[in-house]
């Protein structure tokens, strides 16, 4: 531990966490099967509370990435089209001028970010949010996980407690851990070195995170398919969440 | 070098194997007074292992963090999961942390009484829990989460800890001693049931005991199993075996029944060739058809769904193989199937033109009557194709890496069947349910409880409470594939020879003792010495036989070098199978139990990605996602047609008595699109009699601290399937059961059938989102 301080790689960083790149994910539809893989992965990495079956009932539960289906006809002429939503990182975020606290705001990096511990609770955000994935924290967090469950939580997350608001992070805590790894290397993050949680299980890699300002990144390719469209375009609010369209096309 | 030096080394090296680098570093502050000395604060170290909850056998990544399992990661390049992990395998550290976990062996003198030491055992560690400090309010998202929760590494609550630890070192040699004297009770009379985590070495290992005891193999139960796919695949491949399907270089796959990534054996392999399918390649997107009743998650994203009556697949099939050798007429085919001649003669041209083509069946083929000569003709589909041998078609499974590897064949139902029924007649004296819950696979017609009840020593191996071990006189608390040494190898075929090797990325958090520790010991005191100290010597032994073919970088011993990548691998194929067209009869029209008239739906119990095989059941996450499909969460519900429904006068969340001829259950309504007018579709495995808090068929036990009570998940499915045995596989026909479906005039109460309905879109229905996004996908698809 007492190695880092020293560490010429952190002395010689200047400028604030991020800056110069800008995260965002593509979701290609055309291969998500709908296992829930991400969803379960989400719920492990990022400490989400559990809420049990009457809470549940009163659409209480969390899922900070959640799997849609949609249906169209009438059955044997049925279909149904999945997709993955998850916080879209808006880059004209509805649900951030909203807040009376400034507990929710956006980094340098395009992250829409939460401060758990100046949250108060107004749930403002949540009812400005077009794509509904905020999630407000109903429990005690000693309540929900019965001995000895807590182990399992992942400390570089923090666990939240009753009455704040909460929602997909692009698991900010990995983006932090290989950012300061790459500083104390001297070296730039590179492309692929790590992923979100949930992009990482997914077995049909449907999911892929990167910087969308790095021009040879995987996500800046993939944005220029024909495919791509984002959710609700026509709002403005510019998510950085990018959807590939499935099907033939 | 000790045990802790040499979790270190293979530890940290294969970290190396994470997303191409992970961290070794961490500028995160931690604030614990004491701490062992092999653990640094913040920093994770990572073990490369394979998952064992369900038998795909994906590799796996532990990611341990001061003495703690907290995620699991796919192995990147694991030719069964190429880096990916399901729901399944992502919850498994709730298997490690459960709370209901068995604390310690348990030496009951009143079957389903837990006895008077181990309740001791369970208050000293309750009072370990409760002295062990936790706070509850969070930190800043950026900084530091300061967590010491009930490990007895930590300084509170030590002395608790101590205590508990002694108890169960007190309790171990008894309870060993007991299994000791109960195997040589049970001599000559004995069975071993074994679950699919007893495979590779640990069953070798059990197959070896059976052999001294002069008992038959252990016998392997799996859940509503795939012995009718492997007696088909014998006839047309040669080889009972489920081949490699090498989806991703296909360019048509026909689907018939419709569980293929979602439940079936191995989901991540095959939802990782669907991805590739589609969009791994430049010029090419492969095509999927489904066939099928129940239109689900593989139907979803299918370019089309063709809708059969239940149990007509094999007409499908059949209508797309020349008449010389079976082959009937589109006509045929749609007037048996109730499909449209247009939608058969349309997939006809497709398999016709579109090379190459995978068929394959899936388990609503294989739950009726008829599954045997109906998976012969999907089989038989590769073979006309000229896709068998093939890339991109069907490829022969390579041969384990290491002897004695090779995944035991599970029973077929009739087998077990066979096997209860000795012991109702007290044939069988002494029993071993070795992580094996037998209730899953049993329908409640037979009366599985009453046939266990005359053998007179049982002992259960569980890890979690279920209704087996609620009928054993000694529990030995198998420790979890977190824990414990072990290997694997796939269930089905990969395109590779892989040999997995399990290692402990943690110390057993409870008393929990490895299942080869523990036969081992109580062997050895039954007069067999099976030459082993205990699991750890036994599979160091038996890697030692592949050492020299084990390669990869660094200096290490081979063993070492295993543990870094997590076993073996070698890419490509078994010996080319040697398949031959069959000529079949015309298509077997599938039977039903219960008189349509009095019985007008057809039950389709839904095999779902949440409770898979009955592992997932007890866990809380999966009982809490929100089913892909229906939306549906904690238990079981009935699936009625928007028609059905209407017909009733019922709508979602009202009350229904389903009712077999065998018996019946109150379950709450979901109007599902994807099911025809009569069939109803159940969802299987949702609960236990005697489960954990989560699973438990009576409830009310979840949520101590909140006083919340919970409902229960209600009596499974299980209760309404017939006992109806497909003749050829001995396969249960788990889909030829008829119900009635009759509203009780009321809603369920609250808990009982609950849907997750958060969505993008708001719906007048909020449960099922209608009106598709029609800028999601491209249709029609062509
Ligand atoms: S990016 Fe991270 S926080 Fe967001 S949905 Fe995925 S796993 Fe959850
Ligand atoms: S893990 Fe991938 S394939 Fe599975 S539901 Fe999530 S995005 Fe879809
Ligand atoms: S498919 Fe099976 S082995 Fe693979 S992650 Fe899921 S449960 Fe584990």
């Amino acid at each position: 531990m007492a190695d880092w301080i020293s560490d010429k790689g952190l002395q010689t960083t200047t400028g604030p966490r991020g800056a110069g790149r800008r995260w965002g994910l593509v979701v290609d539809l055309d291969k998500c099967t709908g296992c829930g893989g991400c969803v379960i992965a989400c719920h492990a990495e990022n400490n989400l509370a559990l809420a049990g079956p009457i809470d549940t009932d009163q659409g209480r539960s969390f899922d900070w990435i959640r799997i849609e289906r949609y249906w169209e006809g009438e059955y044997p002429d049925v279909k149904a089209q999945f997709i993955p939503v998850m916080c879209q990182q808006c880059e004209a975020a509805p649900c951030e001028p909203v807040c009376p606290v400034f507990a929710t705001y956006h980094t340098a990096e395009g992250l829409n970010a939460m401060v758990y511990n100046r949250c108060i609770g107004t749930r403002f955000c949540e009812n400005n949010d077009p794509y509904n994935v905020r999630y407000f924290n109903w429990f005690e967090p000693a309540l929900n996980w019965p001995d000895p469950l807590p182990n399992q939580l992942n400390p570089a997350v923090s666990v939240r407690s009753r009455g704040v608001m909460e929602k997909c992070t692009f698991c900010v805590q990995r983006i932090r851990d290989h950012e300061e790894q790459a500083r104390i290397e001297g070296r730039v993050l590179k492309d692929g070195e790590f992923t979100t949680a949930c992009a990482q299980s997914c077995p049909a890699k449907v999911l892929i995170f990167g910087d969308l300002d790095d021009p040879a990144s995987a996500v800046s390719q993939l944005v220029q398919s024909d495919r791509r469209f984002r959710l609700f375009e026509s709002l403005g609010t510019e998510p950085v969440v990018y959807y590939l369209k499935g099907g033939q096309g | 070098m000790d045990r802790r030096d040499f979790l270190k080394l293979s530890g940290l090296t294969a970290s190396a194997l994470a997303l191409g680098a992970c961290q070794d570093y961490n500028a995160r502050l931690e604030a614990y007074a004491v701490r062992p000395e092999e653990i640094v604060p913040g920093m994770p170290t990572y073990f490369a292992t394979a998952c064992e909850m369900c038998p795909a056998a994906c590799g796996a990544m532990a990611r341990v963090l001061e003495g703690r399992v907290v995620k699991l990661e796919g192995l990147l390049d694991h030719p069964v999961n190429h880096g990916g992990l399901c729901a399944l395998g992502q919850a498994s550290v709730q298997l490690e942390y459960h709370p209901d976990r068995f604390y310690g062996p348990d030496i009951r003198t009143t079957r389903g009484q837990p006895g008077t030491a181990y309740l001791t055992l369970k208050r000293t560690i309750h009072a370990a829990f409760a002295a062990t400090s936790r706070p509850t309010k969070l930190v800043d998202n950026m900084k530091v989460g300061v967590m010491s929760f009930g490990k007895p590494d930590f300084k509170l609550g030590d002395r608790e800890w101590a205590d508990a630890h002694a108890q169960t070192a007190q309790l171990w040699p008894a309870a060993i001693s007991r299994l000791a004297s109960g195997l040589a009770s049970g001599r000559g009379a004995t069975l071993i049931l074994v679950g699919h985590q007893i495979r590779g070495h640990r069953y070798s290992l059990l197959a070896r005991l059976a052999t001294v005891l002069g008992a038959p193999a252990p016998v392997v139960v799996e859940p509503f199993g795939d012995e009718a796919i492997r007696v088909a695949n014998a006839a047309v491949y040669g080889r009972p075996e489920i081949p490699t399907y090498d989806l991703a270089n296909s360019e048509l796959v026909i689907l018939f029944g419709d569980d293929l990534f979602t439940s079936g054996l191995a989901p991540t392999h095959y939802t990782w060739g669907y991805g590739a399918m589609r969009r791994a390649r430049q010029d090419i997107r492969g095509k999927l058809i489904v066939v099928g009743t129940r239109f689900g998650e593989a139907a979803a994203v299918a370019d089309a769904f063709i809708a059969v009556k239940p149990g007509t697949h094999g007409a499908i099939a059949q209508a797309l193989l020349p008449p010389a050798s079976g082959g009937i007429s589109p006509a045929a085919a749609a007037s048996l199937t109730g499909s449209s001649q247009d939608q058969i003669e349309e997939l006809a041209r497709l398999y016709r033109t579109l090379k190459p083509v995978i068929a394959l069946g899936g388990t609503e083929v294989a739950a009726q009557t008829n599954a045997v000569p109906a998976l012969t003709a999907i089989a038989a589909l590769n073979v006309a194709a000229g896709s068998v041998n093939r890339t991109g078609g069907v490829l022969a499974v390579a041969p384990p890496p290491l002897a004695g590897m090779a995944p035991p064949a599970s029973a077929s139902y009739r087998v077990l069947r066979d096997w209860a029924d000795k012991m109702a007649a007290g044939a069988i004296r002494s029993l071993l349910l070795v992580n094996v819950d037998p209730f899953m696979a049993f329908p409640e017609a037979y009366d599985l409880r009453g046939a266990m009840g005359k053998v007179p020593f049982i002992a259960s191996f569980s890890t979690l409470p279920d209704d087996g071990s609620a009928l054993a006189d000694l529990i030995l608390p198998d420790s979890t594939f977190l824990e414990r040494w072990g290997d694997s190898t796939p269930a089905v075929g990969v395109g590779a020879a892989v040999g997995n090797l399990i290692q402990p990325p943690v110390d057993p958090f409870f008393a929990a003792r490895p299942v080869e520790d523990v036969i081992l010991a109580a062997a050895k005191q039954a007069g067999h010495d099976l030459g082993y100290a205990d699991g750890e010597a036994y599979f160091k032994a038996m890697w030692a036989k592949l050492a020299p073919d084990i390669s990869a970088p660094g200096t290490q011993s081979p063993w070492v070098k295993a543990l870094r990548v997590g076993g073996i691998r070698r890419a490509g194929n078994g010996p080319d199978f040697a398949a031959h067209l069959p000529t079949l009869a015309p298509p077997e029209a599938p039977a039903f139990r219960g008189d349509p008239a009095t019985r007008p739906f057809h039950l389709v119990p839904v095999r779902s990605s949440r409770y898979r095989n009955g592992l997932g059941t007890a866990l809380p996450w999966l009982q809490e996602w929100g089913d892909p499909m229906v939306t549906g969460a904690w238990g079981g519900w009935v699936e009625l047609s928007p028609k059905a429904a209407a017909k009733l006068g019922v709508s979602q969340y009202d009350e229904v008595k389903v009712e077999s001829d065998r018996g019946s259950l109150l379950l709450g309504v979901v109007v599902y699109p994807g099911l025809p007018e009569d069939a109803v579709g159940i969802p299987l495995n949702y609960s236990r009699i005697h489960g954990t808090r989560y699973d438990s068929a009576a409830g009310g036990t979840i949520w101590e601290a909140t006083q919340k009570t919970d409902p229960g998940r209600g009596a499974d499915v299980r209760a309404l399937i017939e006992e109806v045995i497909e003749p050829r596989s001995g396969q249960l026909a788990w889909g030829s059961t008829r119900v009635s479906v009759t509203p009780t005039g009321r809603q369920v109460p609250p808990g009982k059938l609950v849907l997750v309905s958060k969505s993008v879109q708001p719906q007048e229905n909020p449960a099922l989102p209608h009106a598709i996004h029609r800028e999601f996908k491209v249709w029609p698809i062509g």
